[in-house]
């Protein structure tokens, strides 16, 4: 028998013998039961990082969204300094002393008592000046705290998941 | 057990035993210290977060008109924060740039943020107060722009990191956009012991608590995930005063021109509506600067300075107050238009010998000639009629002797003794019918006077129109503090005045407008002298128009120099004030008026 014809006729034994001796090498070889370990150990680890990073992501998101709210928080409190300061400014722009000197600056004097003159309209109603705050309600926040998606841990969230799954499947409404 | 482990159980056996009993002793030491627990509480809270107390912005002042008569500035307190100094560099330009954008003294910052005053130190203010533009000016200059080349770019980030320590803490200061006007009205906001702000006098202080809203405490978190967002937290309410801002400015105007004129020592003039018991003007000589408010103090200390005469400087009125005597008789009917007095120039009352301001005798006059020619001895007579028991219970009616109740920090109550008072003489009701021997405060005489002009009625006079709050306005309804004369005599009388400043011609007559009133000069006593010193408190008090009257004027000048008479320094005053009234509150003249009916 040549060696090309032996080849031929065992290909496929060939592959199912190299299967069996690898099987049989991997069975008898000493150090099997460690192997196995450490792969069970290496899934474990590999499941635990991937958690982890999980965890990490959404804490490190939790985090900066703090930093941004507090951060918001501080220019809201600027915003309204700077408002209260240019509406001071515009009243001192307004004062009776600078109004006064701009009038006289563009031309006008003050009138003289024998200068008035009085139309009657019948039916004028006088405009009511003592309105001066505006109608409308300084906007209130309609809630006073973050939803707690934006505070809680990845294992809060998940539990709080399985809480309302649970009370799904025993019929609670939603 | 393997004897090679168990040296190594042993150990750690005795490792959690030493454990275990560390806690369980620091467990009963904090039981029997309980101020250590606390004071461990309160470090474990520190690094868990901390509590900022937030105060509201003070709520704004505005004119009946809504014109800011005081607001909130942003200014800064600039700081150093010694954790991140690091060498002589920062102090150095720390201190330069403090000097060059904040006007602050190079040396006195270097040598402050070179040497913390206690090691521990972490912070400590340098300077307070330091204006919004300034800082501005600063951060612009430091903000790296795309139009710096990279030389300035490394020059400013250089800069920056040494100005690490350097803190910029915003806050609100309050701030009044005209610190003259209506001073002695608006008060001011100075800093309590606790550097927390705090009106004194006029309506900062009377409404402060409102003007300054509930400061809210916050516990903030260190962790940024527990982060909160903050509750809205609401302002103060800010307050409408009756007052007129233009009308405000032309009293004073014209106080401070007759001051000078008459060279008087101080004065007052007060402008109400007597229908409402609003103040539109309420003008002190001197007054205080409320953005230097801390010049109070030196100026109290040298000299009688009150903040605000027209509430706290009692006098003795003189003849004005015969005005209240007149009406008192009237509305009681001991006497009529038609009564005539026969004056002898004198009348002893009490034991006490009164005479005229003239010392003479003007004969046969009656109820109106007593009034014109303003007689001591009459009004006395008058009050004799009437009866001390009377005479008093009406005087107080008409409010002398207590407050008026305006919503002004600092109202005095003047002084009236009574028939049952131990330092009461019978005496006293002659002097009292014509205004002497009783203080009284001008705010007090304006309201009494004011129930002539509101048909017998006195309102309670009140500088607050309405309040805001959380964007709501609410106004302020007039009450009636009392009804001391009948509306029939409240309009004789007035009648009676006005054709009294008619006959005389006087001075304080008013151009299209019908106006009663009265003068007064009142003597100043020198305590243990008696009233010989020479120098009076001249008055006038006017009210019109007097077929519907709109306003109530009150003057008073303090020892006037060009003439000790109320007729000849306070009553030319009076229809310069009512020309403004009623141009500046649109009241029409009388034929204008008549017209539209």
């Amino acid at each position: 028998m040549t060696l090309a014809r032996s080849l031929k006729k065992g290909k496929g034994d060939w592959s199912m013998n190299s299967l069996r001796r690898l099987a049989q090498a991997y069975s008898t070889t000493p150090w099997r039961k460690q192997i196995s370990t450490g792969m069970l150990i290496l899934v474990i680890l590999l499941g635990v990082i991937l958690g982890a990073s999980l965890y990490l992501d959404v804490t490190a998101r939790t985090l900066a969204l703090g930093r941004a709210i507090i951060m918001m928080e501080n220019e809201i409190t600027e915003v309204e300094m700077i408002n209260a300061h240019l509406r001071t400014q515009l009243g001192i722009l307004k004062s009776s002393a600078m109004m006064e000197k701009r009038a006289i600056e563009m031309g006008f004097r003050r009138i003289e008592p024998e200068e008035e003159v009085y139309l009657i309209v019948p039916g004028y109603v006088p405009l009511d000046q003592t309105l001066i705050s505006s109608s409308s309600k300084k906007a209130q926040s309609v809630s006073y705290s973050l939803p707690p998606i934006y505070t809680q841990s990845l294992l809060e969230w998940l539990k709080s998941k399985l809480d309302a799954w649970a009370d799904l499947e025993r019929g609670s409404s939603p | 057990m393997n004897q090679d482990y168990s040296s190594r159980y042993i150990l750690l056996g005795t490792f959690f035993t030493v454990l275990a009993a560390l806690i369980l002793g620091q467990h009963v030491s904090l039981l029997l210290d309980p101020q250590r627990g606390e004071i461990l509480e309160e470090v474990r809270a520190s690094h868990l977060g901390s509590v900022w107390t937030i105060h509201p912005p003070r709520g704004l002042i505005f004119d009946r008109k809504g014109q800011l008569l005081a607001g909130n500035e942003m200014v800064y307190e600039v700081g150093v924060d010694y954790r991140a100094i690091d060498d002589a560099n920062d102090a150095h330009t720390i201190a330069l740039t403090s000097n060059v954008y904040f006007g602050l003294d190079y040396y006195k910052v270097k040598v402050t943020v070179e040497n913390p005053p206690h090691p521990q130190q972490v912070y400590l203010p340098l300077a307070k107060g330091i204006e919004k533009e300034k800082v501005d000016h600063l951060q612009n200059f430091l903000e790296i722009t795309d139009a710096d080349s990279r030389v300035e770019r490394t020059e400013k980030a250089r800069l920056a990191a040494h100005l690490r320590g350097l803190i910029l803490q915003p806050y609100m200061k309050r701030v009044y956009p005209e610190p003259l006007l209506a001073s002695n009205v608006l008060g001011f906001v100075g800093y309590n012991q606790q550097a927390l702000p705090l009106g004194y006098f006029g309506v900062e202080a009377r409404y402060n608590e409102m003007l300054a809203g509930t400061p809210v405490k916050l516990w903030v978190p260190n962790d940024p995930r527990m982060v909160q967002d903050f509750p809205p937290i609401p302002e103060g309410a800010s307050l409408i005063l009756t007052i007129d801002r233009e009308l405000q400015a032309a009293v004073e105007k014209i106080l401070e021109e007759n001051i000078h004129k008459t060279k008087s020592e101080t004065g007052v003039i007060i402008v109400l509506d007597p229908k409402t018991g609003e103040v539109w003007a309420m003008a002190s000589y001197p007054r205080l600067d409320i953005s230097r408010y801390w010049d109070y103090e030196a100026l109290s200390e040298k000299g009688q300075f009150v903040f605000n005469r027209a509430i706290s400087a009692m006098y003795e009125p003189g003849s004005v107050f015969k005005v209240l005597t007149m009406a008192s008789a009237f509305d009681k009917g001991v006497v009529t238009e038609d009564t005539t007095y026969l004056d002898k120039g004198a009348i002893e009352v009490g034991g006490l010998v009164i005479y005229n301001w003239d010392r003479a005798g003007h004969g046969k006059q009656t109820m109106q000639g007593c009034m014109q020619l303003s007689l001591n001895v009459c009004l006395a007579w008058v009050a004799t009629q009437l009866g001390a028991a009377d005479f008093y219970t009406y005087l107080q009616a008409f409010g002398i002797g207590h407050t008026t109740g305006i919503d002004l920090d600092g109202e005095r109550a003047g002084i009236l003794k009574l028939p049952e008072d131990q330092l009461w003489s019978e005496s006293e009701i002659g002097t009292n019918s014509f205004g002497q021997g009783v203080s009284a405060t001008p705010i007090q005489m304006a309201a009494a006077i004011s129930a002539l002009a509101n048909d017998g009625k006195i309102m309670r006079p009140h500088i607050v129109r309405g309040i805001i709050k959380d964007g709501e306005q609410f106004m302020i309804t007039p009450s009636v503090s009392s009804i001391p004369i009948s509306a029939k005599t409240a309009h004789t009388l007035t009648e009676m005045l006005a054709r009294s400043l008619e006959a005389e011609a006087s001075e304080a007559l008013v151009d299209g407008y019908r106006v009663a009133g009265k003068t007064g000069t009142g003597e100043i006593a020198i305590p243990g002298a008696g009233y010989i010193s020479g120098e009076t408190n001249a008055s006038f008090a006017g009210w019109g128009p007097v077929d519907d009257p709109r306003f109530v004027v009150y003057i008073w000048l303090e020892k006037p120099k060009t003439s000790i008479w109320g007729s000849e320094v306070a009553a030319p005053i009076f229809p310069k004030v009512v020309e403004q009234i009623t141009l500046i509150m649109n009241i029409p003249p009388d034929r204008y008026r008549k017209a539209t009916r």
